[in-house]
């Protein structure tokens, strides 16, 4: 069998990588962070800056923070317009102002003895329990107060830098503007409550710009938890420092809620959603990405998953199917030369195998992606690192960001 | 078919498959009048040669650029269809007969109609084109109507060359944003003339990681034998 490499393109060996220029707000290139939801949930954040950026020695402009409190986790995102040049600035403020603000306005709030149904969590639902429409509504708002609020704190952080020499220096002998720090901005809470006998989670979200937030459930079904924002033309999109996104009915018709037996709520930035275009195809795809190369870890219910259905004549169990069939070796710029990854993918293996994607996003015990892996000690950011700063995708060079709480 | 890629499939058969990506679409519209025979239509060979050669050594283009000649003369001609970089084969440029801009300028909508690719709900739609025309000379059909067409719809970013004293920047202003001019034909002249041309493209395909509709087209500064017409 051949091995699989990445698509023939010959500009894998032309990237470069230069390290990061000598100039203020010093971010690192790329960070990565683990942690633990109230319920015990797993939750995984990484970014990595974009080829574009390595090969023209400028900063990563994506950013991302989480933090849990009380009953809820919570979660930013930002992606710092490319043609700004402080937008990175942008991001990080946003991103640790809307996190800092809801652990503190959630932080006695919860869902608990709320009585919602299936359909009462989407925007527009009907909640069959006024007192659970109440907290919702406070939830939400708490939601968009976060992002006017880091909108205000990216206007002082742009302020603080006014006057300041060095950026005057930076920006070619004019003052900085408020536009020279536009980034989007995702954020996204989750929490959970007993529900029917059953632990169910609840999540909404609201963003500003590109990327998307996705929620998939325990049978594989995906929910978007966006509406972004795109125009009619590649690559249009909207900022947190244009004032008239920050309205409150803007606002509210972009959050987005989720109720249900969730498996996995993603965010990320558009670097990834592009990659994954179709969202409603394409999301899961991804979530099945992560599954295979070991980033989110197999449930309790994909370990006694029972065996595989027989297979039918043309297709080809996954397990006969040798790895390098569906997989290719990535080669990526950095610092101390070619750094070469495999990557595996799930969609070959059900092009390969025969069977559908979603087969396998259901019983991603098929995917036998663990079988190499001792869970109890991976760094699944580090993982989730190093996946996304390797794999290929043709024209993608963006920095990517993803945060994922699963079980 | 236009506008598919080809890659190797996983058991390694070829197989056609619409990758999905958004790509730079690149036209090039260089005139072939009579005028431009001899050494100018030789310096313009030169000029697409190194345009290629430059673009190549590239990595952001080489995965994002596509580009395309039409060639005018008595008539317009596509001589060479939206290509990436690595498939594409230096066109066969000959000088000689009239300029047919409006006929050019036609062809040019119906190409990116064709073409470009656009926006869906699962597809991912193009950059914006980028089109270089390049002419010597007054125009020998009716371009208004295509000229007008192509402003006022905005189906791409358009940079026009007057090239030498016979070339009418005040008309080409009124069909391209972008108008600049060259004091003559000479090799130096048209050779300085693509390598502002590849440097452009180069940074276009850096830069639409965020192009956006309303931000003009931030061109990187001409070299001195290419006078940017105010």
């Amino acid at each position: 069998m051949k091995q699989i490499t990445e698509p023939d393109m010959k500009s894998s060996s032309l990237w470069k990588y230069l390290p990061l220029p000598d100039e203020p707000d010093r971010h690192d290139e790329s960070d990565s962070r683990n942690g633990i939801s109230p319920e015990g949930y797993r939750i995984v954040g990484a970014r990595a800056r974009g080829k574009k950026h390595k090969h023209e020695g400028t900063h990563c402009d994506d950013w991302f923070d989480f933090a849990t409190s009380g009953n809820w986790t919570i979660f930013a995102l930002s992606d710092g317009a490319g043609s700004s040049r402080l937008s990175r600035v942008g991001a990080r403020v946003s991103c640790e102002a809307a996190v800092q603000y809801l652990a503190e306005s959630l932080k006695d709030c919860t869902l608990d003895g709320c009585h919602l149904s299936d359909a009462a969590a989407s925007s527009g639902g009907e909640e069959t329990d006024p007192a659970a429409e109440e907290r919702i509504h406070a939830v939400q708002a708490a939601l968009h107060e976060s992002m006017i609020y880091a909108h205000s704190r990216v206007a002082e952080a742009f302020e603080q830098r006014r006057a300041l020499e060095e950026y005057r220096v930076l920006l070619g002998g004019r003052e900085p503007v408020l536009s020279d720090f536009s980034a989007t901005l995702l954020v996204a809470l989750h929490t959970s409550l007993i529900h029917e006998g059953v632990r169910r989670s609840y999540a909404t979200a609201c963003q500003i710009g590109d990327g998307i937030t996705a929620a998939i459930d325990t049978e594989g079904h995906l929910s978007l938890l966006g509406i972004p924002d795109s125009g009619e033309f590649s690559g249009e999109t909207e900022f947190l420092t244009s004032e008239d996104m920050l309205s409150p009915s803007t606002l509210m018709r972009k959050t987005v809620s989720y109720f249900g037996s969730l498996r996995a709520l993603i965010t990320m930035s558009d670097g990834v959603a592009d990659d994954y275009f179709p969202h409603s195809y394409g999301l899961k795809r991804l979530f099945g990405d992560l599954i295979i190369n070991g980033i989110i870890a197999p449930s309790d219910d994909d370990r006694g998953a029972p065996e595989a259905p027989s297979i039918p004549e043309g297709e080809t169990a996954p397990a006969l199917l040798e790895e390098s069939e569906y997989s290719y070796v990535a080669e990526t710029a950095a610092s101390h030369g070619i750094r070469r990854f495999r990557i595996r993918s799930c969609e070959r293996l059900s092009e390969l195998s025969g069977m559908p994607l979603e087969s396998f996003i259901q019983r991603p015990a098929l995917m036998q992606a663990w079988r190499e892996h001792d869970t109890d000690k991976r760094d699944e950011a580090e993982m989730l690192l190093e996946w996304l700063d390797s794999y290929y995708v043709r024209g993608s060079f963006d920095d990517r960001t993803l945060l994922l709480l699963y079980r | 078919m236009p506008g598919e890629d080809l890659f190797y499939n996983w058991k390694g058969r070829l197989k056609t498959m619409d990758t999905g990506f958004r790509r730079l679409p690149v036209y090039l519209l260089l005139d072939c009048s009579g005028s431009m025979s001899g050494e100018p239509i030789e310096a313009v060979r030169q000029g697409v040669k190194a345009l290629l050669a430059d673009l190549r050594s590239d990595p952001q283009a080489l995965e994002t650029a596509y580009l395309s000649v039409i060639a005018f003369s008595s008539s317009a001609r596509q001589i060479s269809p939206l290509t990436e970089l690595m498939l594409f084969k230096e066109p066969a440029l000959e000088a000689q007969g009239s300029t047919s801009l409006g006929e050019a300028l036609s062809l040019l909508e119906k190409c990116i109609e064709n073409e470009v690719r656009k926006s869906t709900a699962t597809q991912k739609g193009d950059w914006k084109p980028l089109v270089f025309l390049m002419t010597d000379g007054q125009p020998t059909d009716t371009w208004e109507p295509a000229a007008e067409r192509i402003r006022r719809q905005e189906r791409c970013n358009m940079i026009a060359c007057a090239a030498g004293s016979g070339a009418d920047s005040a008309l080409l202003k009124k069909i391209a944003g972008l108008v600049v001019e060259l004091n003559n034909l000479k090799p130096d002249t048209l050779k300085a003339f693509f390598k502002w041309v590849s440097v452009s493209i180069k940074s276009t395909s850096v830069n639409v990681a965020r192009a956006c509709e309303t931000t003009p087209l931030n061109l990187p500064p001409p070299p001195p034998e290419v006078r940017m017409v105010p």
